[in-house]
């Protein structure tokens, strides 16, 4: 290895995020959940990890009629419901947001939206 | 590294295949020793990819290796697992970028594979060298400096010649070799 090439792999070093120890759990779990064949509990993880439209919504209803807090909100993506929150303005949307179906988003539709988030956490989670 | 390793026969290649034909057949804990083993891998193409965000390097993390699992019983490993898991994970970053134009907050084509960024460890002449080359080439670099993958092992990630990424690497090495000489 010459010296440029030495260069290249100091200067390539980047520091990565330090995996929270419910993440590792929950990702080797998800294997040992797989190699007894049961996946589908990767779509809940997924779900609450990422931040999903639902669970951005959630937040957002949650914010907006101000009914409660989430315990968690280090597994709730922020930048996701901002966005969620800019896509209010968009009819269809609200329409899918109003859980209720009774044509606005109140107090009752948050509460169904959260039912559907926790609904969707890991069993460990809960 | 050594050359058993580079050229994609060594130990921890035959290893990675022991332990995903073991996950194949129930081995759960052969699921967490590939997880440990390739993790900080999959995090540092998330970085790359993904501008640095530590959030969506996280979620890339798990999506990747919710991947493994439920692809496992379909995946043939010619090299090291590594080459399976990093289009992956470059897909995954995408299709972040995918959902967050969704509901955008910034410009720029989603459907585009995104390209490396310089590592935060580049000054300005590197950067400028990074920036000038092609997205193949600065991938090739990445594989090779950052992940320290054997020419055989990046070919295989990026699904191209060997030879296509031997002369991609070399041209780009001169290239800066040669602006370092005249600097």
């Amino acid at each position: 290895m010459d010296d440029l090439e030495k260069l290249l792999r100091a200067r390539f070093r980047q520091d990565a995020p330090e995996v929270p120890a419910d993440l590792d759990a929950a990702i080797v779990g998800l294997g040992h959940e797989a190699a007894a064949g049961h996946v589908r509990r990767r779509r809940r993880l997924r779900l609450v990890r990422i931040g999903s439209v639902a669970a951005a919504a959630a937040i957002v209803a949650l914010c907006w009629l101000g009914t409660r807090a989430l315990d968690e909100p280090r597994t709730l993506d922020v930048a996701d419901a901002w966005r969620v929150a800019r896509g209010l303005a968009d009819p269809d949307e609200t329409a899918r947001l109003d859980l209720t179906g009774d044509g606005r988003l109140d107090a009752a539709d948050a509460d169904r939206i959260l039912d559907r988030v926790v609904s969707l956490r890991p069993r460990r989670d809960r | 590294m050594n050359d058993a390793r580079r050229d994609g026969t060594d130990e921890e290649e035959r290893s990675d295949r022991a332990l995903l034909d073991a996950f194949r057949r129930g081995d759960g804990d052969a699921f967490r020793q590939l997880y440990e083993r390739h993790r900080a891998f999959v995090l540092r193409v998330a970085m790359r990819f993904g501008g640095a965000d530590n959030e969506l390097a996280l979620d890339v993390l798990q999506e990747t290796f919710a991947w493994l699992a439920r692809r496992a019983p379909d995946l043939e490993l010619r090299h090291r697992l590594s080459t399976l898991l990093y289009p992956v994970a470059r897909h995954l970053v995408r299709d972040h970028r995918v959902r967050r134009e969704r509901y955008p907050d910034g410009d720029g084509d989603p459907d585009a594979l995104p390209s490396p960024e310089p590592p935060p460890g580049f000054g300005d002449d590197l950067r400028d060298w990074f920036q000038g080359l092609g997205p193949l080439q600065q991938e090739i670099l990445g594989l090779r400096f950052a992940d320290e993958l054997s020419l055989e092992e990046i070919a295989a990630a990026l699904d191209i010649p060997v030879g296509t990424a031997k002369s991609r690497l070399h041209n780009a090495l001169r290239q800066l070799r040669e602006k370092l000489e005249h600097e």
